[in-house]
């Protein structure tokens, strides 16, 4: 029971998710029982660090790193800043990001803009791929870094990491390529060696480890300086006493992530072909990403809707979806839907519904007849009847 | 000692009804400082705060500064009225370059030397320390006050804090704000506690069509208001029956004028339910078509008690200026729908006729929507 409702059924998964109950095992056993300092002297703290060794190398096979190349953070977007700050060498330079990038990366390549680099953005499709051949127009002998999203946070668009990447090396083997990987990781499979890529980020929250918890990927031999200091832990690129629950969850996530990734792609498009089939009903929408989209991304479009009041109506049934991405939505316009051209009339109606494992059919029906039900509701009242 | 010396308004102006104003804004300045352990005292045309900690002195001076009716502090040491005493901590709060002066008050005429002397000796054991500074009688940077007090103690000081003035809060009657969550409706309430008025706000909300954040908003901004008006409590009317049936019944264009009708019926009976006497807006004259004189007609037109509109003459600029010096702007700017800008219609009406207004309404069950949303507030003690 939270605030009077019953059961939630929620397709807020992008924004974030429900910690695994056997990620909450360790995590809690690691505040309780084994919460020495890796770093202290004792036989104790040496176990810890071990186990610390063990997630990062754990993680590192599931994703194609060697071990040094993963650094712990405290999630997602320190990973983006440490990857954006600590790459750069040159002081000035062009520095290239998608129109789209999550706040996190967008908002940090802005203040690299008064500290003057040149900002250049990448234009995308209008289903949120990005627009390669535009992002390589922009590419020159002076860029230094190049920011891109394997898997848009908005619309769910899927993009060519390792193309994207050899094209751009192709053009200036010297520019960093940093990809933000946070919806990636546990969704699809995900090869860091193969990308070929300098940098990668992801975050546990998204893929039921712990808030508070994220890693950088930082390709072996790349050029790195911190800009976090202390105690040296992380191969002195992020130092801090490690959240060492938060690190064993993480890989404790990204292994059963891995473990129902083929199960949960064919899951999850059948949950979009129940929604589709329902929507039948309602006139006037488009799904805004249906090839190369992330099985557990299905976002949507609705002329003369604004999506957050649907959203406040589906609540009353305990239903839990996003519009655009949680992070930014505290903005008043999505920079989705000028980036992507929307029909004026589509723009303020985006609505995301994201998936989780701990779905089920039942509540996708549920969802699907209650969402048209609101969307006929809403466009009855605020078209009025007169 | 440090003590902190509160010097009070307007209200030694108001005759034989200076007990009232008094004790209103004693109670006032205790319950800010009700987090604090200190002694408060009354002396004529002052009230003198001792023995609090000292760690606490700037959020002491803070929150009285901003109880109404208090017109300026010092923050001053109190000494025997000894002159060794008087002279070190005159040291104390002395400058040390610039232009200064030392000003002596002795209502204590057994003390040895005339006013004037203890001004003249006391700056020459000030230079004497300080060789950088300077006496200028006539246009000091900063003055070392000395006050000799007949009970045998002397308060010395430097700066007086000017406090925000106005009038105790409690001694202006009792009115209710409408919070609306925009820039203006915070100033306006701060305008009227600062004339005495005490306040209670009613704020309309229209969940889904608003979200749970812009209500949080607004019981955010109650909370800084409340710094000023000292108690506070929000009634948050559902809005959203009422709003659909007029966007339903009514032309498109007497939207909003037919919402401010309902906001000032609902606003006049919460009025009249506890016990306060008018009705609080943050409408400045034009700045909106709602705001034209012939709006405010049709909304003034359902009230029967006084409905004060504090802002009505200021620019957007000088409110912008209010309240970011009450703390309120950053709030009030987050982007949260609030409830006038769902259903806006493209072309409002900006000089609606009463009477049109009137007959566009007759549709509509007056009495039966705002019965039920009296019967549905949710009341927030903030």
């Amino acid at each position: 029971m939270f605030m009077g409702i019953k059961s939630i059924h929620y397709f807020d998964n992008c924004a974030t998710t429900k910690v695994d109950s056997e990620v909450m095992d360790i995590i809690a056993d690691y505040a309780t029982e084994k919460y020495f300092n890796p770093s202290a002297r004792s036989s104790f703290s040496l176990e810890v660090a071990n186990d610390i060794a063990y997630a990062r190398s754990k993680i590192g096979k599931l994703l194609g790193a060697q071990d040094k190349e993963l650094v712990f953070t405290s999630g997602g977007t320190e990973a983006d800043n440490l990857a954006i700050f600590g790459s750069l060498r040159a002081k000035k330079g062009n520095i290239i990001a998608s129109a789209i990038e999550h706040s996190a990366v967008y908002n940090t390549v802005q203040i690299l803009a008064e500290r003057g680099y040149e900002i250049r953005m990448a234009n995308v499709f209008a289903d949120g791929h990005i627009d390669v051949e535009d992002l390589l127009s922009k590419v020159d002998g002076e860029t230094r870094l190049v920011c891109f999203m394997h898997i848009s946070n908005e619309t769910g668009a899927v993009n060519d990491v390792r193309t994207i990447n050899s094209l751009v090396k192709q053009k200036n083997p010297k520019a960093v390529t940093f990809v933000d990987g946070v919806q990636a990781v546990g969704k699809i499979p995900v090869n860091l060696k193969y990308f070929g890529i300098d940098l990668y980020s992801f975050a546990g929250h998204k893929i039921h480890a712990s808030k508070g918890i994220g890693c950088l990927y930082v390709k072996s031999g790349l050029h790195f300086a911190s800009t976090v200091f202390g105690g040296g832990q992380e191969r002195g690129i992020r130092s801090g006493t490690e959240f060492v629950g938060g690190i064993v969850g993480l890989a404790k996530a990204v292994e059963l992530a891995h473990q129902n990734l083929q199960k949960n792609r064919d899951v999850f498009c059948a949950y979009k072909k129940v929604i589709r089939e329902q929507l039948k009903q309602v006139t006037d929408w488009q799904e805004n990403c249906t090839v190369e989209v992330s099985p557990a991304i299905m976002s949507l479009a609705f002329a003369d809707i604004k999506a957050e009041v649907l959203l406040h109506m589906l609540e009353k049934y305990g239903i839990i979806v996003g519009t655009g991405s949680a992070c930014s939505s505290k903005n008043k316009y999505s920079r989705l839907s000028k980036a992507i051209g929307l029909a004026d009339k589509y723009a303020e109606g985006i609505l995301r519904i994201s998936f989780s494992r701990f779905n089920t059919l039942d509540e996708v029906d549920l969802l699907a007849n209650k969402l048209a039900d609101c969307v006929i509701e809403l466009r009855r009242t605020m078209l009025g009847t007169r | 000692m440090k003590v902190i010396i509160i010097r009070y308004s307007e209200i030694h102006l108001k005759g034989n009804n200076r007990d009232f104003f008094e004790s209103a804004l004693i109670s006032n300045i205790k319950s800010v400082l009700r987090e604090y352990s200190y002694e408060f005292t009354r002396s004529n045309a002052r009230y003198v705060i001792r023995n609090f900690d000292e760690m606490y002195l700037d959020d002491i001076v803070d929150a009285v500064k901003n109880v109404f009716g208090v017109h300026s502090l010092s923050v001053a040491e109190e000494v025997d009225s000894v002159y060794e005493l008087i002279s070190s901590a005159a040291l104390l709060y002395a400058p040390k370059t610039g232009r200064f002066k030392v000003s002596t008050n002795r209502a204590d005429k057994r003390f040895p030397m005339p006013s004037m002397k203890i001004s003249a000796e006391i700056g020459g054991d000030i230079l004497e320390k300080n060789p950088n500074l300077t006496v200028d009688l006539f246009n000091p940077d900063y003055v070392v006050n000395i006050d000799i007090r007949e009970n045998g103690k002397t308060f010395v000081y430097g700066e007086i804090i000017k406090a925000v003035n106005g009038m105790p809060v409690g001694t202006g009657g009792k009115g209710i704000v409408m919070l609306s969550g925009g820039i203006d409706s915070p100033v306006a309430a701060y305008m009227m506690a600062k004339r005495g008025m005490s306040l209670r706000a009613v704020h309309f909300h229209s969940f889904p069509y608003t979200s749970m954040q812009a209500r949080q908003k607004v019981l955010d901004l109650a909370k800084i208001v409340k710094k000023y008006t000292l108690r506070m409590t929000v009634d948050v009317v559902s809005f959203t029956e009422i709003q659909t049936a007029i966007h339903e019944n009514c032309p498109e264009e007497y939207m909003i004028t037919i919402m401010r009708r309902f906001m000032m019926r609902i606003a006049e009976r919460i009025a009249k339910n506890t016990g306060a006497g008018a009705v609080i807006t943050g409408e400045s004259l034009g700045q909106v078509a709602s705001q034209t004189l012939e709006s405010i007609t049709s909304t003034n037109s359902v009230a029967t008690i006084p409905v004060f509109r504090p802002l009505i003459g200021f620019d957007k600029d000088e409110i912008i200026e209010i309240s970011k010096n009450i703390g309120a702007f950053e709030t009030s700017i987050l982007p949260y729908e609030d409830c006038c800008t769902i259903f806006l219609p493209k072309r409002p009406v900006t000089k609606p006729r009463l009477s049109a207004v009137q007959k566009v309404e007759s549709v509509l069950d007056v009495d039966a929507l705002v019965e039920n949303a009296l019967s549905n507030i949710e009341t927030v003690v903030v």
